[in-house]
């Protein structure tokens, strides 16, 4: 399988849905992305913390929901693509051994205004279709042809 | 429990409001392919691109690197994370649980290999919210990473939650 979706299946049309990734969660990722992150916090990779406060396994750092969503974008969009700004809220806590779907939709695409540009909404969602985690992107084509700062 | 709670979180947005203004500067030291490379794996994002192109939430996402021109001493709280003198460190989190909410980021031109990367962190705000679960306090963070000449890679705002 490669990284990007085929071009053939583009539709940078606003409503098309991009094609969704699943995911499954495990402890070694978890404990992974907390140390390149430097996230000390004991939820993410402490099973007995994470239970005394209530959690039922580790839990997914904010930013791995983050990164998550955003991998989706960038496999869909292409590599001409780039993210430019970008927010994202976690609406519960995902876990350790947990199977999620990202998905996401075009919602906007290129206007007079910002030519080559276009942006998504993005989720990730649990094993019964509850959101997890909600997010949007705001893209452009060629690299940083627009600055998002 | 719940006015214990609301108590400590009122502390919390006592000490926002006195550090509101101060911008804290932290060298988080020289960016490598290798640190690039591991955040993809750590991301499960095998994306050919990287590390020429670094992954959007790479700054970001980072609570530290590790080498700060300031290190905490290696204290810390039962939840792992440091209680330093910096900003966020030095809130009176004890006996509430913290979590990430959100996270607002505008990115800026690819981080250069090896790029020493500042961190300019300021609290921005508190608010204290009263829900279901009982009462909630959000910390808002705003968090400019530039290389060493000043270029902005990344600016974020988090929102973080404590309870």
């Amino acid at each position: 399988m490669t990284y990007w979706t085929d071009p053939g299946t583009l539709q940078r049309t606003p409503g098309v849905l991009l094609p969704p990734m699943t995911v499954r969660l495990d402890e070694v990722q978890l404990f992974q992305f907390a140390a390149v992150t430097w996230n000390a916090h004991r939820i993410h990779y402490d099973d007995g913390y994470a239970r005394a406060e209530g959690y039922r396994a580790p839990v997914a750092q904010m930013h791995l929901h983050g990164s998550l969503m955003l991998q989706l974008a960038q496999r869909w969009s292409g590599a001409e693509w780039s993210v430019l700004r970008y927010q994202y809220r976690v609406l519960r806590p995902a876990h350790a051994g947990d199977t999620l779907t990202v998905g996401g939709a075009v919602t906007d695409v290129a206007d007079r205004q910002w030519p080559g540009t276009m942006s998504l909404s993005l989720y990730i969602a649990g094993a019964a279709g509850e959101r997890i985690s909600v997010g949007a992107a705001f893209l452009a084509e060629g690299d940083y042809a627009v600055t998002g700062i | 429990v719940s006015e214990s709670a609301s108590r400590r979180l009122e502390r919390v947005g006592a000490a926002v409001e006195l550090v509101a203004g101060r911008t804290e500067h932290t060298i988080l030291g020289p960016v490598s392919s290798r640190d690039v490379m591991r955040f993809a794996v750590a991301s499960s994002d095998p994306n050919p691109l990287y590390p020429a192109r670094t992954p959007p939430l790479l700054l970001p996402a980072l609570v530290g690197w590790g080498h700060q021109e300031r290190p905490s001493g290696g204290r810390q709280r039962a939840d792992g994370t440091p209680a330093d003198s910096s900003l966020l460190g030095s809130l009176p989190q004890e006996g509430l649980r913290s979590v990430g909410g959100s996270q607002a980021v505008r990115l800026g031109p690819p981080v250069p290999d090896q790029a020493v990367v500042t961190r300019e962190e300021s609290l921005t705000g508190f608010s204290l919210k009263h829900g279901r679960s009982g009462p909630l306090g959000v910390v808002a963070v705003r968090r400019v990473y530039l290389d060493e000449h000043g270029v902005a890679l990344a600016i974020c705002d988090d929102e973080m939650l404590l309870r």
